[in-house]
């Protein structure tokens, strides 16, 4: 129901207007009663399938007057007349009995040759008028004056609508607005990708302009001026290498700050430190800081960045408050930053991150880790007091990777306590570090029911383990299933006792000891 | 470039007469219109690699000795490689551009 409730709801949508406008279009003249009617055919000519004829009561009076010749006779006693087909000629046919008032007639109205009421020929008319089939002529007399008073009587209306004609169907206005609305988003894209490229090759010639121009004055302050001669230049003199005119501009600093950083990289020695000097004094170690404040974080990266680089260590305090941003790149390169221009590296601010350590921050912390526990004095032990599991994971891991064996008592009293994840850490930091410890943390974890603590210690037990280590071994090795944990057990067991594995292995009647047994002994598979 | 035009400026200064070029095509071409004393390329430069130019110059002018200019830890079996083809001396970056003058004085002599 509601389905033909919408077809009907579209199909009015879809023609109202088309008919609107065919109504519009026709100034029709529309028969309202029996009279206009009337009048309307009395003055019009033959209108097809519409025919006339009168009716008589009284017949004889008719045969008398001799119009028999004219007349039929019906069944029922009435008298009718030939059939007309125009109104006009019924009147005047009429005007022949005008003499006689007793002879009664009745108009006959025939459609089709059926006889139908002046209702159904007003219907029909109107129908025809409509539609264009009758036409709207009448046989009056056309002479000058007629005309003039029938176009009084008829309005005028134009054939066209004015204004927004063409708007008013809403198909059109869709297809008009959509290609529209395409061809603007077109163009607009068109003028932007213009006005994006033309911006872009404008920077980019700006950039080699500049380029040349740094070129210049940049090797004349390198090789010509000394450290204190470059300390000690004015600021007449300075500007005398570079224009304040210059300077002024963002993109030429942004270009002689890249360009100093590029060769802060590339060369070393006196050059390096003649470099820092003139980032110094041309303040752009200011703008350094300042963008550590905006709010875009490629402008903060790019701030540590030149912090970095440039040992601007009077920033510390600055990038401390960054180490812990919800931004990785930003609190990545704070820490790196950090672990570079601090003085005292204790890595406390490494131990107060909130944020889980990936491998990738892990991978680069530990590269600089490396290379600064030569020259800097390192406390690794602060990161085991970490609130954050993963920085306390990593502090193990430095232990093992910078060899730091005098901090492995420290783990050693904190191992009880430790959650199973950093016990595994610990483990192979001893195993790694091949340093001895207390039997009871590897046998204790023997016995625990997590597979991977089992199995480091399992692994550990032949570098550091004894012979309480070894009992425990032989008691959990027929409980085992897993083959690699019995594979790491039996090669511990090989280290620490070879006597009692090989009596082992010659009793054992197991298929997969025997493969273990030929794996461990085989040249090549023995490390796998 | 900027490399490149400090190491040209510094040479300028101890009254060599150098000729600087922009990538491996121009090197190749240099290599024959110039008739080069000395030649001085890094490893990872633009359309032909700094192997590509010892070779071509090994080739073309193998009297003239090579210096390669390269970070060692980024290429070191293309390093290894140049040295197999006989350069006369590989310089590490970062590198002090006096110490290279020092080098070039050297083998020029």
């Amino acid at each position: 129901m509601r389905i033909n409730r919408a077809k009907i709801v579209l199909f009015f949508l879809l023609t109202l207007h088309p008919f609107k406008m065919c109504f519009s279009q026709d100034s029709i003249r529309s028969l309202t009663d029996s009279t206009s009617l009337i009048n309307f055919l009395s003055n019009h000519e033959e209108i097809p399938g519409l025919a006339f004829r009168l009716v008589f009561s009284t017949p004889e009076q008719l045969v008398t007057l001799g119009a028999d010749s004219i007349i039929d006779l019906t069944n029922d006693g009435l008298a009718i007349s030939r059939r007309f087909d125009r109104l006009a000629q019924v009147s005047s046919w009429k005007g022949n009995f005008a003499s006689h008032d007793s002879i009664q007639s009745k108009l006959q109205f025939s459609l089709f040759e059926q006889p139908v009421t002046w209702k159904n020929v007003l219907k029909f008319t109107n129908s025809g008028l409509a539609n264009g089939e009758i036409s709207n002529s009448t046989t009056l007399s056309k002479n000058s004056s007629d005309l003039i008073s029938m176009a009084h009587q008829a309005p005028f209306l134009s054939t066209k609508k004015k204004g927004f004609g063409y708007f008013s169907d809403i198909k059109i206005f869709l297809i008009t607005a959509i290609i529209i609305l395409f061809i603007s988003v077109t163009v607009g894209m068109i003028i932007y990708m213009i006005i994006f490229k033309s911006n872009k090759n404008k920077t980019e010639r700006l950039r080699v302009e500049y380029d040349e121009k740094i070129v210049g004055p940049l090797s004349e302050i390198l090789f010509d001026r000394s450290r204190q001669e470059l300390n000690s230049l004015s600021s007449e003199e300075l500007y005398g290498y570079f224009s304040s005119d210059l300077l002024a501009k963002p993109l030429f600093k942004e270009v002689l700050i890249e360009r100093i950083l590029s060769l802060n990289k590339t060369m070393k020695g006196d050059f390096k430190l003649k470099l820092k000097e003139l980032y110094k004094r041309l303040e752009f170690d200011k703008l350094s800081i300042r963008s550590l404040s905006s709010f875009q974080w490629d402008k903060v990266v790019s701030g540590l960045v030149q912090i970095n680089e440039m040992d601007l260590e009077e920033a510390e305090s600055d990038v401390k408050k960054l180490v812990n941003s919800s931004n990785f790149y930003i609190r990545s390169q704070a820490v790196a930053t950090l672990l570079n221009i601090s003085k005292s590296v204790d890595l406390s601010f490494l131990s107060d991150q909130n944020f889980p350590l990936s491998r990738w921050q892990q991978m680069n912390y530990l590269r600089i880790i490396r290379y600064l526990q030569s020259h800097k004095e390192l406390k690794v032990e602060s990161l085991f007091s970490s609130a954050n599991q993963s920085i306390r994971l990593f502090g193990y891991k430095l232990v093992r990777i910078l060899g730091r064996v005098d901090l492995v008592q420290l783990m050693v009293d904190r191992f009880d306590e430790v959650p199973e994840l950093e016990r595994i850490e610990m483990l192979y930091t001893f195993e790694i570090l091949g340093v001895p410890v207390d039997s009871r943390l590897i046998n204790s974890s023997l016995l625990t029911s997590n597979d991977k603590l089992i199995r480091r210690a399992a692994m550990a037990a032949g570098q550091i383990g004894d012979e309480t280590t070894e009992k425990m071994m032989w008691k959990i090795l027929p409980t085992i299933t897993s083959f690699q944990l019995k594979k790491s057990i039996l090669r511990s067991l090989k280290t620490l006792n070879p006597i009692s594995y090989e009596a082992f292995i010659e009793t054992n009647t197991l298929l997969d000891i025997k493969e273990i047994n030929s794996h461990l002994l085989d040249p090549l598979l023995q490390d796998v | 470039m900027l490399i490149s035009s400090l190491v040209q400026f510094r040479l300028k200064k101890d009254g060599y007469d150098t000729f600087l070029v922009k990538d491996g095509n121009a090197g190749i071409l240099a290599i024959d219109q110039e008739d080069p004393d000395l030649i001085i390329t890094d490893v990872m430069i633009p359309f032909k690699n700094g192997i590509e130019i010892i070779q071509y110059a090994r080739k073309t002018k193998p009297n003239v000795p090579i210096i390669v200019l390269s970070s060692l830890g980024e290429e070191e079996q293309i390093v290894l490689e140049a040295f197999n083809l006989g350069v006369a001396d590989f310089i590490p970056k970062p590198f002090n551009p006096n110490e290279l003058a020092i080098r070039i004085k050297r083998i020029l002599q």
